[in-house]
């Protein structure tokens, strides 16, 4: 059976707005989604001729989406370290404004999801909003399936908590 | 059933959507234990908005930018699944492949019935291999570049 072709506009077409909610609420901002978005894409299309299509499209893309938003996420904690057990709401600006909108935004579930581990925010992200099943995820998250069940779970725990706090939506 | 058991149960009841059908041990240990009832309660509360959190729409400026990047940098707009050293492997047996089989049997070439197999062979690689490996839809460029 030949291979399947994959033309870069479609895979976008396709991705674009999945890619960047998952973004979203991996790294919590507008402006580092968007940035990681671009991230993500540029990588695909970089490795689309290499593609060798033995794992799903699907799955090669949430592979990246995944990495990229680690990698940010990685980087943003090497510069600031959040107080320990609460969520890394805001970016620390003193800005009175950029406060406001982040007290804003930390109401909607999607800013609680990015203050998760990035595993267990992932794991959410592709088992909620992608529909995927648990040796899905294992296959893009590169762990085995009773971890995936492990991050869901803890994920999920961490959330009800925030919950029980009166963060809410 | 234990509490801790009980939720790493429901848990996985939620997970694979057999959570409104809960077993006779799990029914028992909500009777009884008003923790984990609440914790039922919230979790099914939780699980309810994840799934119902709204997508939301990246702005039309990243989309722009999305779309850029295929135009700007250069490379295929049309890629083939296989990888580029394969590809390549293929289009060079597609060559020698005729050289080959004279080589094998000579005596194949003189019968019209093995010609046409053969050319339909070549044709049909041609179609597949060849197509994707040198042109793509933007006007020729190769898509290993």
């Amino acid at each position: 059976m030949p291979p399947r072709v994959f033309e870069f506009n479609q895979v976008v077409q396709e991705y674009a707005v999945s890619v960047y909610n998952h973004a979203h609420r991996m790294v919590g901002s507008r402006e580092d989604a968007e940035e990681a978005t671009q991230d993500v894409f540029r990588k695909v299309h970089a490795g689309l001729a290499g593609f060798r299509g033995e794992a799903k499209l699907s799955t090669w893309m949430w592979r990246i989406t995944a990495n990229v938003c680690l990698t940010r996420l990685a980087a943003r904690r090497m510069e600031t370290v959040p107080i320990e057990g609460e969520p890394a709401l805001g970016d620390g600006s003193p800005d009175p404004e950029r406060q406001l909108i982040d007290q804003e935004e930390c109401r909607c579930l999607a800013k609680l999801i990015s203050a998760l581990d990035p595993r267990e925010a992932s794991a959410i992200n592709l088992f909620y909003y992608e529909g995927l099943r648990y040796h899905e995820i294992a296959e893009i998250l590169s762990v085995p399936e009773g971890t995936v069940a492990t991050l869901l779970h803890r994920g999920r725990e961490k959330l009800r908590v925030l919950f029980q706090k009166g963060v809410r939506l | 059933m234990t509490c801790e058991g009980y939720r790493e149960e429901f848990n996985h009841a939620l997970d694979t959507g057999t959570h409104e059908r809960p077993s006779e041990e799990m029914l028992e240990h909500t009777h009884s234990c008003t923790a984990c009832r609440e914790y039922a309660s919230s979790m099914l509360g939780l699980h309810a908005d994840l799934l119902s959190l709204p997508v939301e729409q990246p702005s039309r400026a990243l989309l722009q930018e999305l779309s850029a990047i295929g135009g700007s940098e250069g490379s295929p707009a049309l890629v083939l699944g296989w990888k580029p050293e394969i590809r390549r492997a293929m289009v060079l047996l597609i060559f020698l492949l005729p050289v080959l089989l004279l080589w094998i049997f000579p005596a194949a070439w003189a019968a019209p019935a093995e010609c046409c197999i053969v050319t339909a062979v070549l044709a049909w690689l041609f179609t597949d291999i060849l197509r994707p490996t040198f042109f793509d839809r933007t006007g020729g460029r190769s898509a290993d570049s």
